[in-house]
């Protein structure tokens, strides 16, 4: 009945009530913990898959990479601007045609096979003959879209012609000064190579937060990119290499006007290997952009059939498709 | 990347700084001393205010205080029973030596006594409850904004700007702030229920001393 004995009673019980207290605390942890991971097992995390957008000719060596088809997409869309675009638009334009072209690095090539004839032939002064290039630059591209021909011109094209014969006058003058055959026109490469030297130190210090895709380089004769970089399962890896190597390479004048770019489809691979949806959670601005990544899935379709660990309602990916892996060789 | 984004509060927790840390289980220890003391004086209100009702109920029913003195064995955890009790053994002890002023004065000052250590007795813990109602939040802030210090040094020592380099930091250091609510919001409405409670059993004490005590000089 003492003060003192109730005093330590009431202490007895407030311990308890501390332990019950620090228990249930306990449990709720638990128990948002196990709801967390319920949740992620119901709702499994979609895996994004950096697509590298483009494969690079003539920078890893000179080494013959793959030929890849030119996609007819591309003379469609290369001729699409013939409809009187004004002159800055003409002048943007111009590189365009160029994709199309295909990376056959160090041949000597007089005229490689561009589809796309934008300008009539009679405005060409002098169809620019680039000799033996070990690298097709981006310059030299324009040139040889000149060569070919057949297309009524239109006001916007004879002033897009205007702008052809200037830069390649320029472009002529270039190349002659620098004779020697193997060497590219020096301001082109120093052009590129610091546009390229910046995208590299972007992405360096970056850091962790690069593209996973980031990684091992390209073969000699041009394999897929490496996985390298994060836990890429073999499967994610298989379809990075199949849309990666369907890619139709866009020439680099474009890639340096694509840069900063980013397309992000996600795509829901069936158990049979078909796409059964996909969605453009982020398209680009451009146009040729968005038209080539539509193709390069076309082309990948139908994919191998997803392991049977991702169940049979197949595998949800986020394909995100980059110029900046361009720096990834 | 993506796995991590399922991860929920704990992975976040797994880059946090030290006084986040800290600040987190200072606020977990906060919220389960709460706990207990709202568990346990749960349990010590309602009792007393029950045992109060049963006493009062015997007390309007005969008020002889030796009788009730007898039945208020029974109800040792009561305030108003614990307060007559006191009363009655001041008044048995001095009844035969004092005159009925001395008596009541003396008797007067016991019940006073008992009912300050009864108020003593049922606030006891309680303001510990206003303490986290009122700090836990602010604690949990420092943590945040601690966090999103050591967030913003990393921006500079990444040289991005970008959402994946501040982002992480901010989320983990809001964790601080939301833990400071979870232990502050259940504490204030314990303090609240608590202080309501005690006020109405020191209210019936308030009222029922003069009747004790006319009670135990008229028998």
């Amino acid at each position: 009945m003492s003060t003192r004995d109730e005093l330590k009673k009431g202490q007895r019980e407030f311990s308890f009530w501390i332990g019950v207290a620090a228990a249930g605390h306990v449990a709720v942890i638990i128990a948002v913990v196990l709801l967390q991971v319920l949740y992620v097992r119901l709702h499994p995390p979609v895996k994004i898959v950096n697509v590298s957008l483009v494969s690079l000719p003539g920078l890893p060596g000179p080494a013959g990479g793959p030929k890849i088809p030119a996609a007819p997409a591309e003379v469609k869309k290369a001729a699409e601007p013939s409809p009187a675009p004004p002159k800055q638009a003409a002048v943007k334009k111009v590189p365009e045609p160029t994709p199309p072209q295909q990376k056959k690095a160090p041949e000597p090539v007089v005229a490689k096979k561009v589809p796309v004839p934008v300008v009539p032939p009679k405005k060409v002064p002098d169809p620019v003959v680039p000799k033996k290039l070990p690298e097709p630059v981006v310059a030299k591209k324009v040139p040889e879209s000149v060569v070919p021909k057949k297309e009524v011109p239109t006001d916007a094209a004879k002033q897009r012609q205007q702008n052809l014969d200037a830069a390649i006058d320029r472009l002529k003058n270039k190349t002659e000064t620098q004779k020697p055959a193997a060497k590219p026109a020096a301001s082109d490469v120093s052009d590129l190579s610091s546009s390229m030297a910046n995208l590299q130190k972007k992405i360096t210090t970056q850091g962790g937060g690069g593209p996973a895709s980031m990684g091992a380089g390209r073969g000699g004769g041009g394999g897929a990119y490496g996985t390298g970089g994060g836990a890429v399962d073999a499967y994610k890896a298989k379809i990075k290499e199949i849309v990666s190597g369907n890619w139709v390479t866009p020439s680099r004048a474009l890639l340096r006007k694509l840069n900063g770019m980013e397309v992000i489809v996600r795509i829901w691979i069936m158990p049979d290997g078909s796409i059964g949806e996909r969605k453009y959670i982020r398209p680009a601005p451009s146009e040729f952009m968005n038209n080539s990544v539509v193709q390069t899935l076309n082309k990948s379709v139908p994919f191998p059939p997803p392991p049977k660990e991702y169940g049979p309602r197949g595998v949800v990916y986020d394909l995100n498709f980059t110029p900046e892996d361009l720096v990834v060789k | 990347m993506s796995e991590n984004a399922g991860g929920g509060i704990f992975s976040m927790l797994s880059g946090a700084g030290p006084v986040v840390i800290l600040v987190l289980l200072v606020l977990i220890m906060f919220s389960i001393i709460s706990w207990a003391i709202i568990a346990y004086k749960f349990g010590f209100v309602r009792k007393s205010i029950r045992e109060s009702q049963d006493f009062l109920d015997s007390f309007f029913q005969s008020p002889n205080a030796d009788r009730l003195f007898a039945s208020s064995e029974s109800f040792r955890n009561g305030s108003l029973p614990r307060v007559f009790r006191a009363g009655y053994v001041e008044y048995s002890s001095m009844r035969d030596k004092s005159t009925i002023t001395q008596l009541r004065e003396r008797v007067t000052l016991a019940v006073k006594r008992e009912v300050n250590a009864e108020s003593k007795r049922l606030t006891h813990l309680v303001p510990f409850l206003a303490t986290v109602g009122n700090t836990a939040p602010f604690i949990g802030l420092f943590g945040t904004v601690w966090g999103i210090m050591s967030s913003f040094q990393n921006i500079g020592l990444m040289k991005t700007a970008s959402l994946v380099a501040v982002a992480p930091g901010i989320s983990e250091a809001l964790v601080a702030t939301a833990t400071g609510l979870v232990a502050a919001i259940p504490a204030v409405m314990g303090y609240n229920y608590f202080t309501q409670q005690i006020g109405q059993i020191e209210r019936d004490l308030e009222d029922f001393v003069p009747d004790f005590i006319d009670s135990y000089l008229n028998q």
